[in-house]
């Protein structure tokens, strides 16, 4: 049992009847009057122009209401346009229509004439920086811009700006290019050839991170509505409440007053869905022309073309081992694929050497990497974007290189975990705390790994038995953003979030959060979610970071409350403010034991006024606090109590980063060359664990995830046509019930709290996923005493390897 | 979906037998535009009491491919496009949203809803089809504001994360456990085999099925 009434425990979540009954509202199933159904016209070539629209035909059809091209909206830079002039992918979209049913709608898509001027295209990361090459985009084929950074990783964008580089001299016969040219990152760790001089065993291998589409379960639906008054109102599908409410005004041209953006439920987003997304802006300028309502009903196709995914992260990693195990140096050379949209490959490439330099500690590294554009889908953050593609690229190497030194590779994964505020990123900066080495301990122990370790490599009929260990992280917890918590005078307390409801019931773990910060009753607070119109003004609901940046914004906003409850205390009571305590939803006189219900310190509030009901905003939050929360707290001005919180740099020293150790054991059948995931650990450091179900199906839905990155998942372009050849969910693969783990998936937390987090909590979500996939190919290859350059490892790619006698027999 | 049409006075089939030209108008006027499409289920609780009640012949006789339905123990009446699908029926003219469109193409099984007590797709099956068999779908699961052990379970156990593949896995579970009461963890796995969870929630998803044959 936990030592709080609510952090540390289980409860019913409260959206959990919603969920099962079919009355939880995705962006889909909102009934409206008037409806007008969207569909677009996409473009059937990996590059083309559209010369010219003729919508004409379309415009003349019986229930066609709207119809709108690239010309109607505004332009994008290097992100994502609304619609294109130029499509830079298959399925990109260059024109719109709304009409009274989807089949109508369907009709007029087809009866629209392009005349396409079709382009060169490049689909290939590597072939882009081929002298004579064709660039993906007009501006060149590489971003140079900014990073996004990983706080936001790129769900805000990095910087646009776009150059040419290509590698002149390069061999490019290999896996990797000898020889390269100019990369646009590089970071330093002291000298690294003087790292590899320390170094008594050195190995280096290629090994590339393949893209994968997100496919969320929901499909990215919208509905939008374009009032006459100008205020435009949007029921859209996505993670966080607070940005994609900015970021779609920012799409549509409005200003963030003058839009309402409502999400209750997300049918998943794992980062695709992080904030606004263009296909949100569609049935908008649809609805502007008209001032009806207009859905566009997202499909799975569509998630394909545009809905982004994981970046390819080619890798070279070279290591280097001191005798006791130290990594005495570590050089990678990467490149990052950022597809055709955004300039997300710089952020892939920062979160991943960043992830690196947490999990292994090297005393020295050169990491340089370079992003590229590809007349492919927008990469985007997918659950540990570049992180997660990091810690598969690196596992294969730390086995290989700990065998040579003779080392066990479990004793290296111990002997380079991080000291607890060990240095991480660039700049070499503190991490708030850090719990790797205990998370492998504990892995090695559920799974019983001398156990694993001994029958590693073991026969039984065609099956070869491996196992394999490796470790993810992830920057999960941030500061500047506002919490907002409301007393009303029936007693409720409500917690305005402005994160959103993606499913991780993390929403649910801030609103316990400040329920023991206030001593309040459970069943008598509420937690508000899903429209801007309430909600204070956070990060967004990705990077693992809700629990920590909302958790701590809210119970700074909670400590304000019991600050404001006490002073009404002593107000209505008699004696000073410090002599009250909080506790079953009272104010309690420490001494006397008098009390008043927290009901009558809101009555108390609203008679006193002033800051008590945010008639005056004090002065500390005047400039603090973003003008979205305290429009938020409208409603409740001068009618309860009403307190806000704002995370400063105060309260923050150091990234807060969250890790996961894993180890499976593997068999591959040498015969059929399917890979089975026999049995799992997967152990995180999360700090203190709030909601301990959410904490085990956050960590077992990133292990499955993982270990389907490693086996099925993939997304593949043809080469000569730049066709994506894989859109369907049997083709791309996401794992079934019985593609994970056959025997027990172990998992659990350290729980070791962190001294910055909310009642010690840091973030959960994406550092399983990581360490899963690189566990599960580290064990393939310790099964097969080969490595694999390339990923998923299908059962064809083993049988390859069985060919060609590369297989230990 | 030509709900959109009003009806065509000189529609073959279209005598007018029973409620005479006023009733016919009134429809006719209410009807007209996409209303139906989105408030359908109202129009036809309206058609459906005129149709039982007075033991006349309903509005079936005098639309084209007006079907009679029985979904979740009722009676309904809807007009449908011969190619119309289950779940576009469900969802937009009944407003049982409950069961999603996860694919459109029978691979994610986030629409699936039981047919005379078996799990279909209903994303491909087509609602034409259903007429004369007993349709469920995750709204009629509870009865009188009493939830399935199912629904129970699966809130107890966390069953949902997103909860977009839930109704489909609960029909599924639902079906499943009908057949077999004591399911072990494998005829469990073998029975959500054609339901993707994306969150991979599987484990959560095989407990609440697990948790809720033991009280069924």
């Amino acid at each position: 049992m936990s030592e709080h009434n609510y952090v540390g425990n289980d409860f019913e979540v409260p959206d959990g009847r919603a969920k099962v009954t079919g009355e939880a509202k995705y962006a889909d199933d909102y009934q409206f009057d008037n409806l007008l159904h969207a569909k677009t016209v996409k473009s059937p070539y990996a590059h083309a122009r559209a010369r010219s629209i003729d919508t004409s035909a379309a415009e003349a059809m019986s229930g066609v209401e709207a119809v709108i091209t690239h010309e109607d909206v505004p332009d994008a830079a290097i992100g994502e346009p609304v619609l294109a002039e130029e499509p830079l992918t298959f399925g990109y979209p260059v024109a719109a229509v709304a009409a009274t049913d989807e089949y109508t709608a369907a009709a007029a898509v087809e009866a629209i004439e392009v005349d396409w001027e079709v382009l060169d295209h490049v689909v290939d990361p590597i072939e882009t920086l081929k002298p004579g090459s064709p660039n993906a985009r007009p501006e060149g084929n590489v971003p140079t811009g900014e990073a996004g950074g990983e706080g936001a990783e790129g769900q805000g964008g990095a910087e646009a700006a776009a150059d040419t580089i290509k590698w002149e001299n390069a061999d490019f016969s290999g896996d990797f290019p000898e020889d390269p040219g100019d990369f646009t990152m590089e970071w330093n760790w002291g000298d690294v050839s003087e790292g590899f001089e320390n170094a008594e065993t050195i190995y280096e291998d290629t090994v590339k991170a393949q893209p994968q589409p997100t496919n969320p379960m929901e499909p990215r639906s919208t509905v939008a509505e374009w009032g006459t008054d100008g205020h435009v109102t949007i029921w859209g599908s996505s993670q966080s409440i607070s940005l994609t409410h900015t970021g779609v005004a920012g799409m549509i041209e409005k200003p963030p007053t003058e839009v309402t953006f409502i999400c209750n439920f997300a049918g998943g987003g794992f980062g695709s869905k992080g904030t606004a997304y263009p296909q949100m802006a569609v049935p908008a300028f649809l609805s502007r022309e008209v001032n009806r309502p207009v859905k566009i009903r997202g499909t799975r196709r569509e998630e394909f073309h545009w809905g982004n995914g994981r970046a390819t992260y080619i890798a070279r990693t070279r290591v280097g081992l001191d005798g006791d195990g130290n990594i005495t140096a570590m050089e990678i050379d990467a490149v990052g694929d950022a597809g055709a949209y955004s300039a997300d490959a710089l952020s892939t490439l920062s979160s991943g050497f960043n992830s690196l330099t947490q999990c292994w500690q090297p005393e020295t590294l050169r990491f340089r990497g370079i992003g590229v554009f590809t007349n492919t889908p927008k990469r985007w953050p997918q659950r540990g974007p570049g992180q997660n593609q990091a810690a598969l690229a690196i596992a294969q190497v730390i086995d290989e290189a700990a065998k040579q030194a003779g080392l066990d590779p479990l004793d290296v994964c111990l002997q380079n975990s991080p000291e607890n505020r060990g240095p991480a990123g660039a700049e070499r900066l503190p991490m708030t705390s850090a719990y790797l080495g205990e998370a492998y301990e504990l892995a090695a122990e559920a799974i019983d790994y001398e156990e694993k370790r001994a029958r590693s490599g073991t026969r039984e009929g065609s099956k070869v038995y491996g196992v394999g260990i490796a470790s993810a992280s992830h920057q999960s917890g941030y500061i500047g953003f506002d919490g907002l918590v409301v007393v009303h005078t029936d007693g409720t307390v409500e917690v305005r979030q402005g994160a959103g409801n993606l499913g991780t019931e993390s929403f649910a773990a801030v609103a316990r959060m400040v329920a023991d910060t206030m001593g309040a009753d459970w069943d008598d607070v509420e937690v508000s979610w899903g429209s801007s119109d309430k909600s204070s003004f956070t990060l967004g609901q990705f990077s693992s970071n809700t629990t920590f940046t909302e958790g701590l914004a809210n119970v700074k906003a909670a400590e304000t409350a019991v600050q404001y409850l006490k002073e009404l205390a002593a107000q209505e009571l008699g004696g000073t403010a410090d002599a009250y305590n909080v506790e079953n939803h009272e104010v309690v006189h420490g001494q006397s034991g008098e009390s008043i219900s927290f009901a009558e310190a809101a009555q108390a509030a609203v008679d006193a006024g002033g800051k008590y009901t945010a008639e005056e905003i004090p002065e500390q939050y005047q400039e603090s606090l973003v003008p979205l929360t305290i429009a938020a707290a409208s409603d409740a001005v001068g009618q309860g109590l009403v307190a806000f919180g704002k995370s400063t740099g105060e309260d923050l020293d150091g990234f807060v980063t969250s890790f996961a150790g894993a180890i499976a054991e593997v068999s591959v059948d040498l015969e059929t060359g399917k890979v089975v995931v026999e049995e799992m650990a997967n152990y995180n450091d999360s700090g203190t664990v709030i909601h301990p179900e959410s904490f085990k199906a956050q960590v077992e839905g990133g292990a499955i995830q993982g270990i389907g990155y490693t086996l099925f998942e993939q997304y593949r372009h043809d080469q000569d046509t730049g066709i994506p050849v894989n859109t369907d969910l049997y083709k791309s693969k996401p794992p079934s019930i019985h593609d994970y783990v056959s025997g027990d998936l172990h998992v659990g937390a350290v729980g070791e709290p962190d001294p910055f987090g909310p009642f010690g909590a840091k973030g959960v979500g994406e550092p399983p996923y990581g360490a899963a996939s690189g566990a599960v190919a580290a064990a393939i290859k310790d099964a097969l005493g080969t490595s694999f350059s390339e990923f998923p490892v299908t059962p064809d790619k083993v049988l390859e390897k069985v060919r060609a006698g590369e297989v230990d027999s | 979906m030509s709900t959109t049409d009003v009806p065509d006075e000189s529609e073959p089939g279209g005598s007018d037998d029973s409620g005479g030209p006023s009733r016919r108008d009134i429809i006719k006027g209410t009807i007209g535009g996409t209303l139906v499409a989105a408030n359908a289920y109202l129009f036809n609780n309206i058609r459906q009491t005129s149709a039982q009640g007075d033991g006349t012949p309903g509005v079936r006789e005098r639309f084209s491919n007006q079907l009679k339905l029985t979904v979740n123990g009722r009676e309904r009446f809807v007009r449908v496009e011969d190619q119309e699908r289950l779940a576009e029926t469900l969802r937009s003219k009944l407003g049982l949203t409950g069961t999603k469109f996860g694919c459109d193409r029978a691979m994610c099984g986030a629409c699936t809803v039981q047919i005379e007590g078996d799990p279909i797709y209903s994303c491909t099956y087509f609602t034409k089809d259903a007429v004369g068999k007993e349709v469920t779908t995750v709204e009629g699961l509870s009865e009188g504001g009493q939830l399935h052990p199912i629904q129970e379970s699966f809130i107890e156990e966390l069953g949902g994360q997103c909860a977009f593949c839930t109704p489909g896995m609960i029909m599924s579970a639902k079906s499943l456990l009908e057949e077999n009461g004591d399911p072990t963890r494998e005829e469990v796995k073998d029975a959500l085999e054609g339901n993707l969870c994306r969150c991979g929630n599987y484990e959560n998803e095989i407990e609440s099925v697990l948790t809720a044959a033991e009280r069924m």
